[in-house]
């Protein structure tokens, strides 16, 4: 009864194979419900990589390679190189004296070298010499479906289009066990597999099998090994031992289960997990009516296009035809395995299969396990990411229960303009590894993707220049408390702030909101905020991060104070301290030519940044970055009319380094600005004012930091790192002209104008010059 | 009844061995069988002359240099679930002008291991003075 079913199976093979063919008739395939579609694979590769011997594979307007979404795993750079396939098989074509091999594998003539194939010593076990010939021609078949050269050449006088395989940069070992007929004697595949140990093959492809039946001529390991003979199945359990996957063809049977031979790993823990048997799908996708089916081996099975698969052929050099038969299916999956693994270097072998089963499509019809086991191979998600992306927590053990993980998203670094521009030009180009959280696949990602630039060009707004075009205005409330006459000035923009002054010579105690952690060391007494030309901002560097905070100051007398200025940033995370001293105070001499002098020295900690720069997870800083600062400030009135002045800052900054953090060893970085400015009233016309700024963004002057990063990682899943050392120093110096212009127009309302031309922003010489014009108009009722 | 079975047996017996008398075994001048699992070789399977028109290209896939003055005639079995099939000529018999071809078709010993493609064995004869052709297959 068997042997009918199987005869009628063969019947039905030529309507099948004559619809590969020739693109008519039916699919011709068996099992599958009817009520199943097939689906499709998405295929991410582009037309370059789609190429004419992408679509060479098959026969007939279905296409091999894309139906396994073979194009996606190009696109991301899998091609197999560097993986060693063994073929246990026929042999391989090989032609003239000097047995020069096939044009598919870099034979003479083609343009690629012919390392591509391996032949060990005693390869030939079948004529028991080194010379593998492929006397039967499906061992060269086998071989092209698996790494074919992708030279996109012709590769035959005889037919014009060529063909490339999966893994298409795979070094093949050839190791001939079956003669010319396609028959395998047991000693001629034991030492086939053996020789393949010895070669250190990583993956072995048998597309050969017996016609016994899995699960029902054996069913235990014993047995097993009974059916299909002491020195093969010892040969099996040794391939397992050396951690080599080992991949058959399920059979062409027509029957419920894969071969003994295919399918014996189902009893045997020693090879289990690193053995899958491949079932054969039909040009429509479906189950190929010859093709046995996974049975009982569906969880270490998997289904790949093994129907008019075109692929080289021994009649002549450069020759190809099609074939079908879970013979072509297998190779398919030895090819994909390959990809995988030239793809995640992190993988075990073992990890390799078990991330192909997994990702295979394993919906619709192929949601049919007894038939296609885990489903169609689908190399779009086999080399995608499964699960989220995520950092590695600074340990190089990939496995241990401490390593830590944080997904893509949760890992930052937002750099300050101080510093972006040397960054961003030391990490251009370099990378790093994430790892999926399925089985710590690594991929590769630009080092770049995690970092933001901060701009000083977004601080040019309108918002930032009408800050220092605000005049002080008149209007003054006074107080009476129990320590005398306080005054708190509505002052422009500065309205929420508030400040205390004492009467006379006394003692003065006050606060005042700071608004440049790096430039609020002004102390309110000094009276450098009492010019009548300009509001108190214009002074202030808008090119700097804001903070907010408190100033406690202290004043022994009119000419001079001592002041303290705590200062936080905008979610209040850090802790600024700044001594003021005010030498010379405009309140005393001549105002016409007086002047204010202040020093700052200060200190400034940031949790989780350091100058301003933030970061989290795999980037973070720790909570004392710290910056010592020093700096000073110089009014002088020229005349009636003009004043002068002038700021500068400098500051060292440390860096704390968080725990398992990339940003790894720094030097202090040497930071600076500048602001010069000059100032006429009466300019023109009374209650008109103009000036003249030259300001300078906080820079980095000296400095560099290590960024530590993952960059590889080996099979015996550990990581390596990667230091990057990155010089701080931007590659030129970013400067601001301003001309401000004021107009009181009436006693309530001011005019106020602004041209800001930049050069070099952001301390980069590669950007372009920018020019803003401002326009303000203030009205107080 | 005896009679009649014995009169029964006589005349085949000598049916038979007047057709033995007159059927010829012969040689056939050139043969080279073998298996291939090529899908356009064995898609159309069968007998081949000279005078079908797919002749040459059977021959021509497994052998360029293969031509009409090599083979006559071509028989492709059905195609087979793997490798491992031989086929051979047993015999060869001419009757006056029809010539009998009994092929004999040996699957792969059980248990023993060969090639999962699909594949079709054949055997490419030339015969002289060939003219109408039974095929008998083992």
């Amino acid at each position: 009864m068997k042997n009918i079913s199987k005869i009628l199976a063969i019947l039905s093979l030529p309507l099948l194979l004559s619809a590969c063919g020739g693109g008519g008739g039916g699919g011709g395939s068996a099992g599958g419900g009817a009520s199943y579609t097939v689906p499709t694979c998405t295929d991410a590769g582009n037309s370059t990589i789609r190429d004419a011997e992408y679509y060479g594979m098959s026969n007939g307007g279905t296409y091999a390679l894309a139906r396994i979404c073979a194009g996606a795993a190009y696109a991301r750079g899998a091609t197999g190189s560097g993986i060693n396939v063994a073929v246990i098989d026929t042999g391989i074509a090989l032609y003239g004296s000097g047995n020069n091999y096939h044009l598919d594998f870099g034979g003479n003539n083609d343009s690629l070298p012919s390392s591509k194939i391996v032949t060990p010593t005693g390869s030939d076990n079948v004529n028991s010499d080194n010379i593998p010939n492929d006397d039967n021609g499906h061992g060269t078949h086998v071989a092209g479906i698996i790494g074919a050269d992708n030279d996109n050449q012709a590769d035959s006088p005889i037919v014009t289009n060529g063909m490339h395989g999966v893994a298409y940069e795979s070094k093949l070992y050839i190791f001939k066990a079956g003669d010319s007929d396609g028959a395998f004697a047991d000693a001629a595949i034991a030492n086939s597999l053996s020789e393949a140990i010895t070669a250190g093959v990583d993956i072995i492809n048998n597309s050969y099998g017996d016609s016994a039946e899995i699960g029902v001529d054996c069913n235990s390991a014993s047995s097993c090994e009974t059916a299909i003979g002491s020195s093969v199945y010892t040969q099996m359990e040794a391939v397992g031992a050396a951690d080599i996957i080992n991949v058959w063809a399920a059979g062409n049977d027509s029957k419920d289960n894969p071969s003994v031979l295919a399918g014996a790993h189902l009893y045997d823990t020693d090879f289990k997990n690193l053995s899958i048997a491949v079932v054969a799908v039909g040009t429509d996708g479906k189950i190929a009516s010859y093709s046995n089916k996974c049975g009982v081996v569906a969880a270490y099975c998997v289904a790949a296009p093994g129907s008019a698969i075109y692929s080289a052929w021994y009649f002549a050099n450069g020759y190809h035809i099609a074939t079908s038969g879970t013979s072509m299916a297998a190779p398919m999956v030895s090819g994909a395995l390959a990809l995988v693994k030239h793809e995640f270097s992190s993988l075990t072998n073992t990890q390799v299969v078990s991330r192909l089963l997994t990702t295979a499509l394993d919906t619709d019809e192929y949601s049919q396990s007894a038939i296609y086991g885990h489903g169609l191979i689908n190399l779009n998600t086999a080399t995608a990411a499964v699960g989220s992306l995520q950092t590695i927590g600074g340990s190089n053990l990939l496995d241990d229960p401490n390593t830590s993980y944080n997904d893509l998203v949760n890992n930052t670094f937002t750099s300050s303009a101080a510093f972006s521009n040397a960054l961003n030009a030391a990490i251009s180009g370099q990378t790093m590894e994430v790892y999926d959280s399925f089985d710590r696949a690594n991929f590769e990602v630009g080092v770049s993707s995690f970092f933001t630039s901060g701009s000083y060009t977004s601080q040019n707004t309108v918002e930032n220049h009408m800050a220092r075009l605000q005049p002080k205005t008149k209007e003054k409330v006074k107080h009476k408390n129990l320590y005398g006459n306080f005054t708190m000035e509505v002052d422009g923009n500065y309205v929420q702030s508030s400040m205390f002054q004492s009467a006379g010579d006394f003692l003065a105690l006050g606060f005042n909101q700071s608004t440049n952690s790096f430039e609020n060391a002004v102390d309110p007494l000094s009276g450098f905020f009492n010019d009548s030309n300009f509001g108190n901002n214009y002074l202030v560097n808008p090119y700097f991060h804001t903070g907010s905070g408190q100033d406690y100051f202290m004043s022994f007398n009119g000419n001079s104070s001592f002041g303290i200025d705590t200062f936080t940033n905008g979610n209040n995370s850090d802790l600024g301290l700044a001594f003021n001293l005010n030498p010379l105070s405009s309140t005393s001499g001549d105002a016409k030519y007086a002047g204010d002098l202040q020093i700052v020295l200060g200190t400034n900690y940031e949790q989780n940044k350091f100058l301003n720069s933030s970061s989290t997870g795999a980037f973070a800083t720790g909570d004392m970055s710290n910056t010592n600062f020093t700096g000073i400030k110089y009014k002088k009135n020229l005349g009636d009319d003009f004043t002068f002045v002038g700021s500068g800052f400098a500051g060292y900054t440390y860096i704390d380094k968080a725990s398992n953090s990339y940003i790894d060893k720094s030097t202090p970085l040497l930071t600076s600005t500048f602001t010069l400015g000059l100032a006429k009233a009466n300019f023109i016309k009374k209650d008109q004012r103009i000036g003249f700024f030259i300001n300078q963004p906080q820079r980095v002057e000296d400095g560099s930091l290590n960024l530590r990063v993952p960059t590889s990682s080996d099979r015996d899943r550990t990581v390596t790192y990667s230091n990057l050392n990155v010089d701080l120093e931007p590659d030129a110096r970013q400067i601001n002209f301003d001309i401000i212009f004021h107009k009181a127009v009436t006693e309530t309302s001011n005019l106020s104008a602004n041209l800001t031309h930049v050069q070099n922003g952001d301390h980069s010489n590669s950007s372009k010059s920018q020019n803003f014009i401002s326009l303000f108009y203030k009205k107080t009722f | 009844m005896l009679n009649k079975f014995a009169i029964i047996s006589s005349l085949f017996l000598f049916s038979c061995s007047s057709y033995l008398i007159q059927a010829e075994e012969i040689k056939p001048k050139n043969l080279k069988c073998g298996s291939n699992s090529g899908v356009a070789f064995f898609e159309k399977n069968g007998s081949f002359t000279i005078d079908d028109k797919d002749f040459n290209y059977k021959l021509g896939l497994i052998d360029k240099n293969l031509d009409k003055s090599d083979f006559n005639f071509i028989y492709i079995s059905k195609p087979q679930s793997s490798g491992g099939y031989v086929l051979e000529v047993e015999k060869i018999t001419k009757n006056k002008n029809k010539h009998r071809i009994y092929f004999k078709e040996n699957k792969p010993p059980e248990g023993s291991a060969s090639i999962a493609a699909i594949t079709a064995t054949y055997c490419f004869l030339q015969i002289d003075n060939l003219d109408k052709v039974e095929i008998f297959i083992k």
